[in-house]
């Protein structure tokens, strides 16, 4: 049976119906991460472990995944990609991660990404840079540069990534796959390496919108070890997803300023596209993400500075002689935003801006139900073009910073390749806690034109 | 928030309370990347308008522990210690401080 490209929801029926056995669609992915991950180096850590029987009556049904470094798995190496950590072992489980074993899912490996989540290339990793599945020559983007390169290749089924600000949409976009970052707080943190917690979320990428609404609903919840995660009502995502809504749809200029034009042209062609199918479109004005580079810069460094003085060496871990040049860099500003005489002009007016910010969203969301923008300025770009900028990471997610910071919902979907045959992706940003919504809409898109052909244009070059 | 270079001592001075050891390149080369950095953050000066404290209205109640003992989380002496490099007779060893 040829599996390639098939999606979580579809393995499940084939394991359900018993056409396909546990062993087999393990052998499978275990083979093609032998096969192709010395090329693409998406795995750091690679587990080969079979799923137990009991997992079989649960709703993941022993579906094989891939989960980014920065989640805390019992038993399993964890480093963040930082040579830190390089020999954790986690004595615990990150909440999701123990969601995810409750509900039948096995782990394949562990997926590389920059070091801490500190970047947007996956090039900061200790353990070397992760390629672009559609150009060795590019990279994957990042920090979930990994987990993006295995589901785009299909070494998984799907992979978890987290996102501070664009580390999930950004590499998807890029990677030509489908990336859910939840509302803040809709999915706990518990066991996550900490990068910024105001922002961090963890979230998922898969082949089809679907499968995002499988996972989560597995994910999503409160849990009593994050006091930041939210006890709101969770939807049945997967059973919204059919509805035939129809929405109204804001798009903002300040999303089109300095993106390239053949992204901008094909955004508008979906927006075109998605009229015809009914939708209504309605210019709105936004603060311009230039703005949110700055907020994002100098909370996201605050907090990195405050959560990486854990690492100390005495309880885990190596001594902070470890720490890579971008780590260093992002300590040594965030010390300096949040030292005395600098707090108020740094750190609190970062804040006032942020408030400013997810006010302008709340607003906006009082005329239309969703935005539709560009997921990225630019395709994927070469390796080693990151040293060029000296925050390469906040400008390549400009777009995606201001619903980070918001604590929005946004799904980044593929709608093209670009001439130099790279991904370009569009992103769907909704209301807080509003995920079925934006879910529901990129799964009508999807139905409509299968995203172009882009995710079996990915993997042509890995059957 | 005017434009502002940071002089040698002050990143100096930064990576003592960040406990990192730089060398004089690393020192360098930081003192100027954050130098152009908080300039382009100025930019926040541009819009920020003080109608608000920062303060979000996200969620406005305190989130509290159930303060009972709970055996959920509670890792062994020997899982506690078993990612340290450093150990004595079942203790982290750690410099001497006096």
């Amino acid at each position: 049976m040829n599996l390639l490209g098939k999606s979580a929801v579809e393995l499940i029926e084939l394991l359900k119906k018993k056409t396909l056995s546990h062993r087999e669609l393990h052998a499978y992915f275990s083979a093609r991460i032998r096969k192709y991950n010395p090329t693409l180096n998406a795995y750091i850590t690679i587990f080969d472990s079979l799923s137990e029987d009991s997992m079989l009556q649960k709703p993941l049904y022993g579906i094989p995944l891939a989960i980014k470094d920065n989640f805390c798995t019992k038993g399993i190496r964890t480093t963040a990609s930082s040579k830190v950590l390089d020999g954790f072992i986690p004595p615990y489980d990150a909440t999701v991660i123990a969601l995810l074993k409750q509900a039948g899912a096995t782990i394949l490996g562990k997926t590389n990404m920059d070091a801490w989540a500190h970047g947007s290339s996956t090039e900061t990793s200790d353990y070397g840079a992760t390629k672009n599945p559609h150009d060795l020559t590019c990279v994957p983007g990042g920090s979930s540069g990994g987990s993006a390169a295995s589901v785009s290749t299909y070494l998984s089924p799907l992979a978890i990534g987290s996102e501070t600000a664009g580390s999930i949409r950004q590499p998807a976009a890029w990677c030509g796959i489908v990336g859910l970052k939840p509302t803040y707080g809709r999915v706990s943190r518990y066991g996550v390496i900490a990068m910024g917690s105001s922002l961090d979320c963890p979230g998922s990428m898969t082949l089809t919108v679907n499968d995002s609404a499988l996972i989560l609903e597995v994910l999503a919840g409160r849990d009593p070890y994050d006091a930041t995660s939210a006890d709101n009502k969770v939807d049945h995502y997967s059973l919204f997803l059919e509805s035939k809504e129809k929405y109204t749809i804001g798009f903002a200029d300040e999303y089109f300023d300095g993106v390239d034009s053949e992204i901008t042209r094909k955004v508008y062609e979906c927006i075109d596209l998605l009229k015809k199918k009914g939708h209504t479109f309605k210019k709105i004005k936004l603060i311009h993400p230039k703005y949110s580079i700055s907020v994002y810069t100098i909370l996201q460094r605050s907090e990195v500075s405050s959560n990486l003085s854990r690492y100390d060496g005495i309880r885990y871990g190596n001594s902070r002689e470890f720490f890579g040049g971008e780590a260093k860099r992002r300590i040594m500003f965030g010390t300096y935003t949040l030292s005395h005489g600098y707090y108020e002009a740094y750190y609190k007016k970062a804040l006032i801006v942020r408030e400013m910010i997810r006010q302008d969203f709340i607003k906006v969301f009082k005329e239309v139900d969703m935005i539709i923008a560009p997921t990225t300025p630019k395709t994927a770009l070469k390796i080693g073009e990151w040293e060029k900028y000296p925050f390469f990471g906040e400008m390549m997610d400009v777009l995606n910073e201001p619903a980070a910071i918001a604590g929005l919902p946004a799904i980044s979907i593929p709608i093209g390749l670009d001439s130099k045959n790279l991904p370009i992706g569009m992103q769907i940003v909704g209301r807080h806690f509003d995920e079925k919504s934006i879910l529901n809409l990129a799964h009508q898109f999807e139905k409509e034109t299968d995203f172009f052909g882009v995710i079996k244009e990915g993997l042509k070059k890995y059957v | 928030m005017s434009k502002k270079d940071l002089t040698k001592k002050e990143v100096v001075h930064l990576s003592h309370l960040a406990q990192l050891q730089l060398n004089d390149e690393e020192l360098e080369k930081y003192k100027k990347q954050l130098s152009e950095t908080l300039e382009y953050v100025n930019n926040l000066n541009e819009i920020v308008d003080g109608k608000n404290d920062g303060h979000s209205e996200i969620r406005e109640e305190n989130v509290f522990f159930k303060d009972i003992f709970s055996d959920k989380r509670v890792l062994t002496q020997d899982q506690a210690l078993s990612n340290t490099q450093n150990k004595k007779d079942n203790y982290f060893l750690v410099d001497k401080i006096l």
